[in-house]
């Protein structure tokens, strides 16, 4: 559905799946510095949901220079059936093709990927949705599939796996077919965005940057292990999660094929990419930037005493595991017993964590020292917190961190993405020299991270080191300016 | 993080099955059910009349009079009956039971409506010359029958079977009673008793439902709601109704086979004694297929289509599928076998039950083609069960079409052909009917599980 379209010519095209500018968080608010940063430059976003009922409204005052937006809903409603007509200027499939393309998730090479499926027509020609979707062949290639690799699951949840993981690409190929003319596509993730944009980098000649803010293979494969939805009568069924975790690394190599460059925030994202199969030549890493004017601004707010206040700032989600967060500040407790913990951010994306974190504090007997306040302005919240956390089984560049550096905020993270590069230092030898702006816990180190808080909210000499150290390292590093700039001139090139 | 990974849980959840069901609440009654409440009717009301009124000619125009308010009545409430039953299927699966009455409330208004707006001119004139009373019966009785056949549709969804059945026996011992003191009124007398009777069952089978879907609205055009109303199931219900009557309303209006009764009112003497005579013998077979069906059957399939949305192995469900195309043929040779059976003792005993009934030997030769016929519509009548049962309705819809246009066709062609031809026109409409039907369902359920998975 057309939401905005200014008819002005397109110069970078992003496939936002499920962020910008319905969701907030820190891909969006990318998107979003990108855009407003750069006003010279024209901005379309095509917004990729998965169903209507997820998203809410706009959350982003639109800018100016994003002159179309579109959104789409992949996984909402059915196609009507008409295997009676069928195309009669494609040429006709055959079980091999169907087959084939069943395969292809298995591919683990890129080379072996067959050139028709970087073709748009392939996806209403070659083997068309209705064919593939409701065809007696692709029918008796899942009964046969099902039969080899886990004939003892259910054959129900089997074949909707099967369908739903299938239907969304042809839909992503008919949305991309529809699009306006641009010159650059630019995907912030791979998966179905990432997919589309291959599509059109493919079949349009124009160049495709992906920038990766987490490994979207390795996150989908942490839900899918995680996931008691891919689960039956009968049990957990291994080969499901294999269906999943081979769709989604099909795609993350698709997608590393077909970029012209591929872009991650710090570096080991990029080693992790090389090692999902991305060519090491088309690799770049640009580090997010900070408005440092903004934040700093808040530094004379702070009370000269540190407050005694952790704030855990992030969705409420199992992926930020706010549990650990909550045992975390359950021992710090016992050593600084009016500790506050705070848990800022959206809570509506999964009802249930969310229950159950209240409940844990509950057991736990933590209502005097546990918050949880919802989405807040992060602005009214960094002058009141001691320290920052992250407790993350799962973090690409996390923004919150640097923000917080710059509002003279030092952080406690788990040991993930580009956590130990933003706080120990890790670009360069300058970089390692402006010392720890915090401390980095080993993921769920529920002792390690209490000690790390009790530690810097009472030790005042190491807490104005990490402080300054925070400070120091996102003025150097991490600038919007040097961000913006990074972009517009890959945005020339 | 981007990504909509976390909504593809609520996709798996999401029974997209749901759909498999619906067709679930289809009744093997339904199919049939106001059909056999017709034949009894009629059979049983000229039966009284001839026993109680000595004035033969009245009998006879009574006669004629409710065989025409029953035929066209079932022939218009076609168009809502099917379409109705889905609806209620719909809503018992969906478990929105208050939806049900004014759901009913507004078809049987529909329904009633249009019979009114039909009948009016068709009654007018079919009987210009007659009395102006006569004629107001006629219609008001149309409307009655119109709402009757549309509350068939939800007997079967109700538990109070003695209710159901005393209500039927005292509107019929109201119309027998009535008769008794009518009969000196002449035919307006006994149409008012079949009025009355029939508007007794009426208001108590409405008062019934009433009380069984309870609902804070009286009347609701959700039924009109996009997805509610199929306008296949229309026709198939109208075409259905229609094909059954085809071959006698062709022996009511061709010349040679008929003559006239009353006002423009024609029956066909050659025709109707061994058509109904024939209908009767279908006694046993559909008992066996009541029972088979809404029994046997029913349950296999209930237990395949729950295999499925509990999510079984495929072997679990493809023998669960198995079982029930087992059954379903089980069910269908066990009609066709005790209906030949039934249909071979009457055979061999047929001139003492014409000498019983005091019935004359010319109709015999007719009588054992129409005898082979109402074995084949009990066929036919199946084999359509189960095409309902599988919401085939493409293949409901083409079948009962060509049962229609070939039962008419055939009929007509039967008659020029000559005495020695008749009833074959009927045989051989029904003969290709089912033909086409088993090639419909063997089609499906060859490949069930495909059809079940991939297409709905």
């Amino acid at each position: 559905m057309l939401i905005k379209n200014d008819n002005a010519h397109i110069n970078v095209m992003f496939i936002s799946e499920g962020t910008f500018p319905y969701i907030k968080g820190g891909v969006s608010t990318w998107i979003y510095q990108l855009i407003t940063g750069l006003p010279h430059i024209n901005f379309g976003v095509v917004f990729l949901g998965g169903r209507k009922d997820d998203y809410g409204d706009i959350q982003y005052e639109l800018p100016k220079n994003l002159v179309y937006l579109s959104r789409h809903f992949i996984f909402e409603g059915q196609k009507k059936i008409s295997l009676d007509k069928t195309d009669n200027n494609c040429k006709k499939e055959n079980y091999e093709d169907i087959a084939h393309f069943h395969n292809l998730f298995r591919l683990k090479k890129i080379e072996d990927f067959p050139k028709n499926i970087q073709d748009l027509d392939f996806y209403s020609c070659g083997i068309s949705e209705t064919d593939f979707m409701y065809g007696m062949d692709s029918w008796r290639y899942i009964e046969s599939e099902y039969n080899e690799y886990s004939p003892d699951s259910s054959f129900t949840s089997y074949f909707w796996t099967i369908r739903n993981s299938h239907s969304a690409i042809w839909k992503v190929a008919d949305i991309a077919v529809k699009l306006p003319q641009f010159d650059i596509i630019h995907s912030p993730s791979t998966g179905y965005a990432g997919f589309m944009a291959s599509l059109l980098k493919f079949n349009r000649k124009i160049p495709f940057i992906l920038t990766e803010h987490g490994i979207y293979t390795k996150e989908r494969k942490i839900d899918i292990l995680t996931a008691d939805w891919i689960k039956d009568e009968l049990g957990i069924s291994e080969h499901l999660k294999d269906i999943w975790s081979n769709f989604f690394e099909f795609i993350g190599r698709f997608c590393y094929k077909a970029a012209d460059t591929i872009i991650s925030l710090f570096n080991e994202a990029k080693h992790s990419q090389i090692g999902y199969g991305a060519p090491e030549e088309k690799t770049a890493v640009i580090p997010n930037g900070v408005d440092i004017k903004g934040f700093s601004k808040l530094i004379p707010l702070r009370k000269p005493v540190i407050p005694k206040v952790v704030s855990l700032i992030g969705r409420v989600v199992p992926i930020k595991d706010i549990k650990t967060f909550i045992k975390s500040v359950k021992l710090a407790a016992g050593t600084i017993p009016d500790i506050k913990g705070w848990i800022v951010g959206p809570e509506e994306e999964d009802p249930d964590y969310v229950k159950e974190c209240r409940n844990l504090t509950a057991v736990l007997g933590l209502e005097n020292n546990i918050t949880f306040f919802g989405f807040r302005n992060i602005k009214e919240i960094l002058p009141e917190t001691g320290i920052l956390t992250l407790t993350s089984i799962s973090e690409g560049m996390p923004l919150i961190v640097l923000e917080g550096f710059a509002a003279g905020v030092p952080s406690v993270c788990t040991d993930v993405g580009a956590c130990r590069q933003l706080i120990y230092g890790g670009l360069n030898e300058d970089d390692l020299k402006i010392g720890k702006a915090g401390e980095i816990a080993p993921t769920g180190g529920i002792k390690e991270l209490s000690e790390f808080y009790v530690e810097l909210l009472t030790d005042e000499e190491k807490f104005k080191k990490a402080q300054k150290a925070g400070l120091g390292r996102v003025k150097k590093f991490y600038t919007m300016d040097s961000f913006l700039e990074n972009y517009s001139k890959l945005y020339r090139q | 993080m981007a990504g909509i990974s976390f909504e593809l849980k609520k996709i798996l959840a999401e029974k997209k099955l749901t759909s498999l069901f619906k067709a679930f609440t289809y009744s093997a009654f339904l199919s049939s059910g106001s059909w056999v409440i017709s034949i009894v009717s009629i059979i049983l009301v000229s039966f009284v009349a001839s026993g109680l009124v000595k004035n033969k000619a009245v009998v006879a125009e009574f006669q004629v009079s409710i065989t025409y308010l029953i035929a066209l009545s079932l022939i218009e409430s076609g168009f809502f009956q099917y379409i109705y039953t889905r609806f209620v299927a719909d809503t018992i699966f969906k478990k929105k039971y208050n939806n049900i009455l004014p759901g009913f409330f507004l078809i049987i208004l529909l329904n009633m409506l249009i019979g009114f707006i039909i009948c009016i001119p068709l009654a007018l004139y079919l009987f210009k010359n007659e009395p102006a009373i006569y004629t107001a019966i006629f219609i008001f009785s149309f409307v009655i029958l119109c709402g009757l056949w549309i509350i068939n549709a939800l007997l079967t969804g109700l538990k109070n079977f003695n209710f159901i059945l005393y209500s039927f026996i005292l509107g019929y011992l109201i119309i027998i009673l009535l008769i008794l003191f009518l009969a000196r009124f002449g035919l307006e007398g006994l149409m008012l008793a079949f009025f009355t009777g029939q508007s007794v069952i009426f208001i108590l089978m409405t008062v019934l439902i009433i009380n069984n879907f309870p609902s804070r609205k009286l009347i609701s055009f959700e039924f009109f709601k996009k997805g509610n109303a199929y306008l296949s199931l229309a026709f198939t219900g109208f075409f259905y109704n229609a094909g059954i009557w085809a071959d006698k309303f062709v022996f009511w209006l061709s010349p040679y086979t008929s003559s006239q009764v009353f006002g423009r009112l024609r029956d066909s003497v050659i025709y109707d004694v061994p058509i109904f005579l024939a209908y009767l013998s279908m006694v046993p077979g559909m008992a066996v297929f009541f029972i088979k069906i809404e029994g046997e059957f029913a349950e296999y399939y209930s237990i395949y289509y729950e295999a499925i949305l509990r999510g079984d192995t495929f072997k679990k469900i493809s023998s669960a599928g198995n079982a029930m195309i087992f059954s379903a043929r089980d069910a269908f040779f066990d009609v066709l076998r005790i209906q030949a059976i039934a249909d071979i003792i009457i055979f061999l005993i047929d001139r003492s039950l014409f000498r019983l009934f005091g019935i004359s030997y010319i109709y015999l030769p007719l009588f054992h083609i129409l005898l082979l016929g109402t074995l084949l519509q009990l066929m036919l009548f199946v084999l359509i069960c189960f095409l309902f049962y599988f919401d085939r309705k493409k293949e409901s819809l083409f079948i009962t079409f060509i049962f229609f246009l070939l039962n008419t066709v055939f009929s007509i062609i039967s008659i020029y052909l000559g005495p020695y031809y008749y009833g074959y026109g009927y045989v051989y409409s029904l003969l290709i009917s089912i033909v086409v039907s088993i090639i419909f369902l063997r089609r499906f359920l060859n490949e069930i599980n495909y059809h079940t998975f991939m297409r709905f």
